[in-house]
This record gives C-alpha cells, structure tokens and sequence, in this order.
C-alpha cells in the first residue's frame, strides 16, 4: 500500500485538438464585414463636436486637404485644431480663417518644394502629383443645419487665401 | 498474389491552417486601421472663373447658362443669357419638390446634352442640408428614371445619365 501511494503516476500525454471551427466562422464574418466597411479614399477626417453632416447620393471618395470644419455652434476647425468662431459681422471675408488657410498654404508650398528637391522614386513622382493637384483644394466639413451665409463666407475666404477647388464631405449612403 | 489488392490506408490527414490563419489575422489588422465606419464623400465645386473668349471662338449654339436661384419658398430656373424663367419650383411637404425640380432639369439636358454646368444662387438663409439635396439633384439622373438619349452637338447619339454634375456657386467672390 505505501509502495503503491509513493509511485509516481504516469501522465499520459494526449494530443490536445482543438476545434477552431467556430473560431474560423467568427473570423470569417469579421473579413467581410471589415471588407464592406474598406474605404480606399486617403481622406482621414476626425469630425470635430456638434458637426451633423448632411446627408447625400454622392458616391465620390474624399481627397486629403485641408480640411475646415464647423460646428452648429459656428466654431472654426483647421485639421481639427480650433482656431475660433465665425463672427456675427457683415463681413465676407473670415480674417481668422484667411490667415489660418495662408499658413497652412505656405507649410503646402514648403512641402512641395521639398518633395521637388528629393524625387527620386516614381512613388515620390507620384507623392507630388498628389500634392500639387491637392494644392488648391478645400474640404469643407459643416454642419447640416446652417445656412448658406456661413459657407459662403467660408468659401469666399477660402477662394481669396488660394484654396478655390472646395469639396463638400458628406455622408453617404443615402 | 497479382490480383490481391493493396489496402490502402486512410491516414488522418490534417491541413496545416496556421499560416492561413497567420495571414487571416494579418489582413484583418489591415482592414481594422483602415475601416472607416462614417461613410464619407465629397461634392465638387469650383469658385467662378472669368474667361475672355474672342469672336472667332465664340459658340455657335447660345449657352445654356443654367442659373438656380434658391429662395426659401422656392426654387428659379433661369436659363440663357438673359436669365429667362423656364421653371418656377414649389415646395412639398415642408421641402422642394425635388421631383419637379429632376423632371425640369432632365428636360434641359435632353435639349443641351453637351452642357454639364450650373450655377446656383442661393439666398442667404437657406440650409445648407437643402443645398445638398439640390446638388445631388443636379448632379444626376434619379433612381428609377430612364437615361437620357438625345443628339449633341456633333449630330452624335449620346446617352447620359448625369446631369449638370459642375456646381458652381455665383456668390462667392
């Protein structure tokens, strides 16, 4: 009996099969779902506060740009930085958002200066095609309940500090 | 011992899936960082240019010089140089009758299918949720709709199903 209690026991080693069926399926469904979901356009927007977007049938991707956004509340965005709030005056012309659109203009023209000095690659050719087309090109994120006297004022300024491409984001699937 | 047949063994054979599984994994991260769950597009509109066009390349046809006035009870469809009034559209049901508005312009492109502009003239307190719905009305032919066929220019048979896909906004600068 004690023999027997001290006797170390044998395990036996079995080989473990786990059914990854269910696991399969599940990733399965996770593909296509994230494949219906793939957005090839290289526009990357942070939809600032309070921003509804209009609705719409449009079916064209976004481009990268500048991207102005604003809010129900008329806050002012650049590439989601705040930068204030349209004011209630008269006046066509933002002049925060002018000097915000030139300098985001120079920092472009810099960028694109730079990029002509170091092409090399076709990649790089390609880079700075993008950019140059891009150059003059706005995107104007706002929220749905405004009026047209908002986006006009955003446009005009926009159009006077060198961006008169504008592009209106809104939200598809309509 | 010729005819005797070979018994064949029935191994269990497995496929080795890790590197599918490996390469599964993989692709969704992919997918994940570049998802983007908001659907986001873009309507195009361009600030107005002026062009200087001398007499010898002057259009033989007259332009089209489609105009829509947006006022907050209703929607002006001047054609022309001289702004003439093809079209006054109502409202319906709290909004524009974007039905009629489609039928009218569906109308114009039939008789100017070269023309792919239009300059909208809106009035200052209209909601810019509305403007999109007169772009994208603009833009192209509605669902259910037939295509248009007519004759441009060059005595070519064309069938299109956009509209006036160039929005340009006549009040900006």
């Amino acid at each position: 009996m004690r023999k027997k209690r001290f006797n170390t026991r044998k395990k036996v080693r079995e080989e473990l099969d786990v059914d990854i069926t269910s696991l399969l399926d599940i990733l399965v469904i996770l593909l296509v779902f994230l494949l219906k979901s793939y957005n090839a356009s290289d526009l990357k927007l942070e939809v600032a506060k309070n921003i509804s977007l209009p609705d719409s049938k449009s079916e064209q991707l976004g481009n990268m740009a500048v991207i102005v956004q604003v809010s129900a509340e008329k806050d002012l965005w650049i590439n989601n930085i705040r930068i204030g709030r349209v004011p209630a005056s008269t006046d066509e012309k933002l002049d925060i958002l002018y000097g915000a659109l030139q300098e985001e203009g120079k920092k472009q023209d810099e960028a694109i200066k730079e990029l002509e000095q170091t092409v090399a690659t076709n990649a790089d050719k390609g880079a700075l095609a993008t950019r140059k087309s891009n150059r003059k090109r706005v995107n104007i994120v706002m929220d749905q309940s405004l009026n047209y006297e908002v986006l006009r004022k955003i446009m005009h300024t926009s159009a006077l500090a060198g961006f008169p491409e504008f592009k209106f984001i809104v939200q598809g699937n309509f | 011992m010729a005819f005797r047949q070979r018994k064949k063994k029935k191994d269990n054979c497995k496929p080795n899936i890790i590197p599918i599984l490996d390469a599964v994994f993989i692709f969704i991260f992919f997918l994940l960082m570049s998802a983007q769950f908001l659907e986001i597009y873009e309507i195009g509109s361009d600030a107005p240019s002026v062009k200087t066009i001398s007499e010898d390349n002057k259009d033989k046809k007259p332009p089209l010089n489609l105009t829509l006035e947006v006022k907050p009870n209703n929607i002006i469809v001047r054609t022309g140089l001289d702004g003439n009034i093809a079209k006054t559209v109502g409202l319906k049901d709290g909004n524009y009758d974007y039905g009629d508005l489609a039928k009218t312009l569906m109308t114009l492109k039939s008789k100017h299918v070269g023309e792919t502009s239009v300059i909208i003239k809106p009035d200052s307190k209209v909601q810019y949720k509305r403007l999109v719905f007169i772009m994208d009305t603009c833009r192209e032919v509605p669902s259910g709709q037939p295509s248009i066929v007519a004759r441009n220019d060059k005595g070519e048979t064309v069938e299109t199903r956009e509209l006036f896909n160039q929005v340009i906004f006549e009040t900006i600068i």
